[in-house]
């Protein structure tokens, strides 16, 4: 690596690491978990408020804050989605697929050890993948267009055939409804409505935080007042609660290729301006499951389903900085308020800000790294309280549990027709949960429905144009054999495991014969 | 006056009954101003800025706010609404109730392309609105990748008479949509579109990766690509030039041509167009004073007269103080304000020029639909 970015690195870590400077990415990394910890409130929300109070500060300690706005918000989202099923923002509705089920388990411990290593790893991943591709940042933000988009999208859909929960007609189904949903809205090509039937609350399409409260959180408590469950993890105390902050953490270390190769679809999907953040989560989520093999326990409280998506939701705030800093396009809304304060500071993110300001880049990166950790260390210590939680009685906790709902629903865009809508979705989840319907498929859907299509109309529109030439793509043609992995290894492994199975049965019966 | 204090009781004539009179009258007019702007105090006031955190119009709200807040005497809060190129925002605003608790920034120019769609739900700026000022104009450069082969605008017409250039766009609804077919009727430019790119950070992608010839931006939003050397400005759309920009922005085009005026492009390419020279200024005009329109800050329609003169004064005594505009120039967000009747005749022409081209921005987002 250039000798001028290890000094710089140095140099940036110094100046993270020292008087008073450390003090700002403390008060930042705090003051992120505690906005962050109310459903419905974000880092991006957070840096907004930020930016006019911070107008008159000098660069050092701007880059100290917002960096730490960054890392210290992704994490808290988390816990609530382990603890009560309510995603804390959209990207952690993927964390209560399996947090969940093991937090019902009485495992709320296991569970948010795994979480809080997975996502401190995850992130330091993202970081060190981010410094190593400083010297090509740009060519690495080059390297994908709308097909290379498209066929991640398409990537993504084909593990619905893995979410589907065993029937794979039902799964079919409900991801046709989730994509149907995401069409609801604007036309992103011609600017036309579609199928927003007169209601100007549909013309900015559903939003995915009360589609997501209510599938999940409320069709929880729903069926948590129908079945007159007493506490959330059926234990009634602490002592009782299986599993321990120690298991959660071993498992990372465990299931370490599956870390790492989330962790890279993170960084990766991160990188991808304008991809949602809730994209990496899914992704890595329908991944693990794939590769998991037929004795999971997916959707039902496996440690391999919650810690793949923390690793990628983590490793994604690296990765979003690659086009943030290489050239001045946020990866995502996070980043994109990052750039609106460093322009008006009158800075300029891109070429000339990684050559004059390459300290300060630093500053921003160590500053997100320090309050990654700070915030899982925070996570681990608080474990035991967080936990019992978990074993207090449902009737003076599903209150609490709707208020939150509520209130994550209201601050997301102060919108009433919000709550209407979690409702209306909490009643659908309650009705797929009641009849064995997988719901997972539909929020994959609507998660990677806008990608999909967006980059479907421009890479057919580049083609034909012939801008591109979508088969001599390398990257395209690794996604094709992926996609064909996604949907054809699950066939194929089942087909020579029977045969095996035969052979061995036929083995046995001539061993008895004999 | 006089007459009036001739009505006065007898007994008041000795205090000099028609100075006490006059002094009441002021009293309540100034009373009545202050009631409207000191009964904002309490509730914060909300503004709906309709694009997502990080963009132009989110930074220029932001700048302004702690301005607004200091001389209203109240807190604003600012909310992004955004999707549909504005129009959801706009929507917002223009929903809310009428009581001063709700303000916000609009793209006019956007919004009356969006006008132009068939069914638009768009609100209509002239119409749905109380406008309250202006505070930047929408300077538009089409642009090109760094190693498109494209050195400059020259350049760029001799490759635009072997094959269509092809520009990428947001959507058929944008101002940007708008600004294609009238700048290349007056360039004698055949062009192709692909719509679909999101954001200015995916059509300066889009660029980059050499996907589309040519894009266009406000000045805002390709200032930084443009300091990197990552985009190269080929035409100044907006006339006149250099109008509000910042310092840095004006340098960064020094040299860049327009497409306007005398020695504007438009005129050189008379003999390709076969345009008459009225016509070519026609068109360039029209083109600038569409988005002259600019950024404005409205309010909900019928906003009452005491409310709007208290918001629409505090933005100009605050867009005329010089610590705003030095907080401007550090942001380097250029500023070009207009009072709130200024900013409205500037709306009005815009509409009345952007009328004269409906035929072919229609067929445009015809041929983009289908």
């Amino acid at each position: 690596m250039d000798a001028t970015v290890v000094n710089a690195a140095f140099e940036g870590l110094s100046l993270v690491f020292s008087w008073p400077y450390f003090m700002y990415t403390i008060a930042g990394t705090l003051l992120a978990m505690l906005f962050s910890a109310v459903p419905g409130l974000n880092s991006s929300t957070l840096m907004a408020l930020a930016i006019p109070l911070t107008i008159a500060w000098e660069p050092l300690p701007l880059m100290l804050v917002f960096g730490a706005f960054v890392g210290g918000a992704t994490f808290m989202g988390s816990i609530t989605a382990i603890l009560f099923n309510i995603p804390g923002k959209s990207q952690n509705a993927v964390t209560l697929l399996d947090g969940y089920p093991l937090t019902q388990q009485g495992m709320a411990k296991t569970a948010i050890g795994c979480a809080a290593t997975s996502s401190a790893l995850g992130s330091t991943f993202g970081i060190f993948f981010l410094i190593g591709l400083i010297p090509f940042m740009r060519e690495a933000a080059m390297a994908l267009g709308p097909p290379e988009y498209l066929m991640l999208a398409i990537w993504g859909l084909t593990t619905l055939a893995a979410l589907s929960g065993g029937s794979m007609l039902k799964g079919l189904i409900v991801a046709g409804l989730g994509l149907q949903l995401a069409l609801i809205g604007y036309d992103p090509r011609t600017a036309e409505l579609r199928f927003t039937f007169g209601l100007d609350y549909l013309h900015d399409g559903l939003s995915l935080v009360p589609v997501f409260l209510g599938v999940f959180a409320l069709a929880e408590v729903i069926d948590l007042m129908v079945s007159r469950k007493q506490t959330l993890s059926g234990k009634h105390h602490i002592e009782e609660l299986t599993g321990s902050v120690w298991e959660g953490v071993q498992s990372v270390f465990r299931h370490f290729g599956l870390f790492l190769r989330s962790s890279v679809i993170g960084t990766v999907i991160g990188a991808i301006p304008g991809v949602g953040s809730s994209v990496a989560g899914f992704v890595a989520y329908g991944h693990a499951r794939q590769t998991a093999g037929r004795a999971s326990r997916f959707g039902r409280g496996d440690i391999r389903g919650l810690l793949a998506p923390e690793a990628a939701n983590d490793a994604k705030d690296g990765g979003a900085l690659v086009p943030t800093l290489a050239l001045g396009i946020p990866g995502g809304t996070g980043t994109a308020v990052l750039l609106g304060a460093l322009t008006l500071h009158g800075m300029n993110p891109g070429r000339e800000m990684l050559t004059d300001n390459l300290v300060l880049v630093f500053v921003l990166i160590w500053s997100l790294f320090l309050s990654n950790w700070i915030t899982s260390l925070l996570g681990l210590s608080l474990v035991n309280p967080m936990a019992r939680l978990s074993t207090i009685r449902t009737t003076r906790l599903l209150p609490f549990i709707i208020a939150l709902s509520v209130i994550g629903c209201l601050q997301f865009r102060g919108l009433m027709a919000d709550v209407v809508c979690a409702v209306l979705f909490g009643l659908l989840g309650y009705l797929m949960k009641r009849h064995d319907w997988p719901r997972i498929p539909l929020a994959i859907a609507i998660v990677l429905a806008p990608l999909f299509e967006t980059n479907l109309h421009l890479t057919l529109r580049l083609h034909e144009l012939e801008r591109i030439v979508f088969w001599t793509r390398p990257l395209v043609l690794v996604l094709i054999a992926m996609t064909l992995v996604n949907l054809f290894l699950p066939a194929i492994s089942s087909r020579l495991n029977a045969k095996r199975q035969g052979q061995r049965e036929g083995s046995s019966a001539g061993d008895e014969s004999e | 006056m006089v007459s009036a204090c001739q009505h006065l009781p007898v007994t008041l004539r000795p205090l000099n009954s028609c100075a006490v009179f006059i002094v009441f009258f002021l009293f309540s007019i100034a009373s009545v101003a202050a009631t409207s702007c000191s009964s904002l105090s309490g509730e914060p006031v909300l503004w709906v800025v309709p694009s997502k955190p990080g963009g132009g119009y989110d930074a220029y709200s932001r700048l302004l706010q702690p301005f607004m807040e200091k001389a209203l005497n109240v807190r604003i809060r600012i909310e992004n609404r955004s999707a549909a190129g504005g129009v959801v925002g706009a929507m917002a605003i223009r929903d809310a109730q009428a009581d001063g608790r709700t303000l916000g920034i609009i793209n006019a120019p956007g919004l009356l392309a969006a006008n132009m769609l068939p069914n638009a739900p768009a609100p209509d700026p002239r119409q749905d609105f109380t406008i309250l000022g202006k505070v930047a104009e929408s300077h538009v450069v089409m642009l090109t990748g760094k190693h498109s082969g494209i050195s400059d605008i020259n350049s760029l017409l001799a490759i635009s008479r072997t094959r269509p250039i092809l520009a990428g766009i947001r959507d058929a609804g944008s101002s940007n949509f708008v600004t294609l077919p009238i700048t290349a009727s007056l360039l004698g430019m055949d062009y192709a579109v692909v719509t679909g790119y999101v954001g200015s950070g995916a059509r300066t992608l889009a660029a980059l990766r050499g996907e589309v010839d040519v894009i266009f931006l406000n000045m805002d939003s390709a200032r930084r690509y443009i300091a990197s050397n990552e985009l190269v400005p080929l035409l100044q759309i907006t006339d006149p030039p250099n109008m509000g920009l910042s310092d840095e922005s004006r340098s960064l085009l020094t040299g860049v041509p327009v497409l306007s005026g005398e020695q504007g492009v438009a005129r050189r390419q008379i003999d390709t167009t076969g345009l008459t020279m009225e016509g070519v200024d026609a068109g360039a005009v029209a083109l600038a004073r569409i988005f002259a329109a600019g950024r404005l800050v409205v309010a909900p329609r019928d906003l009452p007269d005491t409310v709007s003169h208290c918001f629409a004064t505090a933005l100009e005594d605050v867009m005329a103080s010089p610590e705003f505009l030095q907080a401007a120039g550090k942001a380097n967000l250029g500023i070009n304000s207009e009072n709130a009747e200024g900013a409205r005749k500037l709306l009005s022409l815009a509409a009345t020029e952007l009328d004269k081209f409906q035929p072919e921005i229609r067929a445009a987002i015809g041929e983009a639909r289908r």
